[in-house]
């Protein structure tokens, strides 16, 4: 699913993550640690597409994601990736069910209502469908940041810090509900995160290091 | 496709801001269409009636204001020429047609105007039913005012003195005996009766005391009508005007009021310009991680880029559309409300090719105070700005 080989990045003429091999397996859980300014924001954002690295290779689903264009790796996350980020972004301007439609749209899928209708109900925050997201208190709107992660299907479900801003109970809870809609539509997993919590919830396991 | 989504989803989420900068683009809009649709069609109308009158020549007075009563019939005249003067005119070798007039009756608000032939003949108009006047207290009507008025050949009516409406009545009755062809000039709006009416209803003087308003002159040459307009305003104790320099006078007089309103309706559009940039860059600025993220969904920066472009251009598309609509309706409520504006031949129903170029400059202006905060969107550092808090 996921293999690099002599990755780097630097930003700001700073080398911000070093990593020469690492490989993810379709379907697995998989753990990136380390501590803050280790890289592994960096490595989330290269897996997503959002970064170019400077070097090396990193593979998605046998795609070399790091050689293709902008437009071509926008169109690439849009259809295959799902991001959850550490706060719960959502789009402002647009309701829980815009934002899911929205994701379908980008994924050049149609606003299937009865999907929408399916995620936001396995996540239990049906009732919020047509709510801003600052109405929603802080557990509710990372439910639908996570349903907008997950609404068109992805291949790669990535999540940043997903419970650095919750309580035991919550982190435990949301880690269930992403190792489970990773599992429900059948994606693989990356959780980057430095919260000890949660670590043997994960198989697959990385463990970066503050770059010198 | 998405954009457009995004593009309403911000509107929705901001609606006051959003129709507080289309209303500004529209009242901008409506300002200049509005001044428009008035220069425009005042200035044809005056084009049109002064066709084929070379020459006006009154009693002592100003020229604007004789131009302004005799031609066009907006004015009240300057007074009154004896009519041995007037003939006098009219035999001159170098007059190819000259008609003299009376004026000072009207019929709510219509006017009447004593003439002979020769003022059908300056008109060109023909009648449409009946025929021309022959014998006193006849009168034929011009198309506009035969259908306000409901008269009809057959008919009889009273005059009423003064131009104004609500004069007092005069006893004698005319008799309608036809209905002028519309010629989409002044004389459309006219009742037009022989002289010799005019000179019964106020009271009949003796022959060699008659009077008559003005003489419309048509002069075989430019040139002599050049020349006759000299000898009678330095050698008579008359007044002889030409009604093209009287209009290009009269339009350089309210023209420092149209320019004023000109740079109005411009500085409306660019204050609106500015507001929809102010708007768009603060949106840029709080939005910044919603832009980010979008991206992140799968955006391209194309996108994020046309939908704050289409911001701009769709809240000035709106305003223009607003602002043409309501300079329409205000030119005809002005034309429906006073006859002054119905003599000038305003209406909003008719369109000017000039408003094109008027939606293009607010579309213009929209463009440009949505281009900056749209290339702010377009280069948003995506891994940047999510890694720092919302």
């Amino acid at each position: 699913m996921i293999a690099i080989s002599n990755l780097q990045v630097s930003r700001g003429g700073r080398s911000t993550l070093d990593l020469p091999a690492w490989r993810v397996q379709a379907g697995a859980m998989a753990l990136v640690t380390g501590p803050s300014g280790s890289g592994k924001t960096t490595l989330l954002h290269v897996l997503a597409g959002l970064l170019r690295p400077d070097r090396g290779s990193v593979e998605i689903d046998g795609v070399a994601i790091g050689a293709l264009a902008e437009p071509a790796r926008d169109a690439f996350r849009a259809g295959r990736i799902g991001v959850v980020f550490q706060t719960q972004r959502l789009m402002q301007s647009l309701t829980v069910t815009g934002n899911l439609a929205l994701a379908l749209r980008l994924a050049r899928r149609s606003a299937d209502r009865r999907r929408m209708t399916d995620v936001l109900g396995r996540l239990d925050i049906a009732h919020l469908a047509s709510r801003r997201p600052r109405s929603l208190s802080v557990g509710e709107a990372q439910r639908a940041a996570i349903a907008r992660a997950i609404v068109a299907g992805p291949r790669l479900l990535l999540a940043d810090e997903p419970t650095s801003a919750l309580d035991d109970a919550h982190a435990e809870a949301a880690i269930d509900l992403l190792c489970a809609e990773a599992r429900a539509c059948d994606a693989t997993l990356v959780v980057a995160s430095h919260d000890a919590r949660i670590f043997e919830r994960f198989d697959t396991r990385l463990s970066l290091e503050r770059s010198s | 496709m998405i954009a457009l989504g995004l593009i309403a989803a911000a509107w929705r989420d901001r609606p006051l801001t959003a129709a507080l900068h289309t209303l500004m683009m529209a009242a901008g809009v409506a300002v200049a269409t509005a001044l428009l649709l008035f220069s425009v069609q005042s200035d044809r109308r005056l084009a049109h009636d002064a066709r084929g009158i070379d020459l006006v020549i009154g009693a002592k007075g100003s020229p604007l204001q004789l131009v302004m009563a005799a031609v066009f019939h907006i004015d009240v005249p300057t007074g009154n020429i004896a009519l041995a003067d007037a003939q006098r005119i009219a035999a001159d070798p170098r007059v190819a047609r000259a008609a003299a007039i009376g004026l000072g009756d009207s019929v709510r608000g219509w006017r009447i105007v004593g003439a002979d032939a020769a003022f059908f003949a300056l008109h060109e108009a023909a009648p449409a039913i009946g025929r021309l006047p022959e014998a006193p207290m006849e009168a034929v009507i011009g198309a506009d005012a035969a259908r306000r008025l409901g008269l009809r050949p057959g008919d009889s009516f009273h005059g009423a003195h003064g131009l104004g409406e609500g004069g007092d009545h005069h006893d004698e009755d005319y008799t309608v005996v036809g209905v002028l062809a519309a010629r989409g000039s002044v004389i459309d709006r006219l009742i037009v009766t022989p002289l010799e009416s005019i000179w019964a209803t106020h009271g009949a003087p003796a022959e060699t005391a008659r009077e008559a308003t003005a003489v419309l002159v048509r002069t075989k040459t430019p040139f002599a009508a050049m020349a006759l307009k000299q000898e009678v305003n330095t050698g008579t104790t008359m007044v002889a005007a030409r009604p093209p320099e009287e209009a290009a006078r009269l339009f350089s007089l309210v023209g420092a009021g149209a320019d004023a309103m000109r740079g109005f309706a411009v500085l409306l559009i660019g204050l609106a310009a500015l507001s929809v940039f102010a708007g768009l860059l603060s949106l840029l600025r709080e939005r910044r991680g919603d832009i980010a993220l979008l991206r992140a969904m799968g955006a391209t920066r194309v996108t994020v880029f046309g939908a704050l472009l289409g911001q701009g251009l769709a809240t000035a598309a709106l305003g223009a559309g607003i602002g043409i609509g309501l300079g329409h309706i205000a030119i005809e409520a002005f034309a429906r409300m006073s006859s002054q504006a119905r003599e000038l031949g305003l209406t909003g129903l008719s369109a000017h090719p000039g408003e094109f170029v008027i939606v293009t400059a607010a579309l213009g202006a929209g463009l440009l105070a949505a281009l900056i905060p749209a290339i702010g969107a377009y280069r948003v550092d995506v891994a940047q700005t999510l890694s720092e808090a919302p």
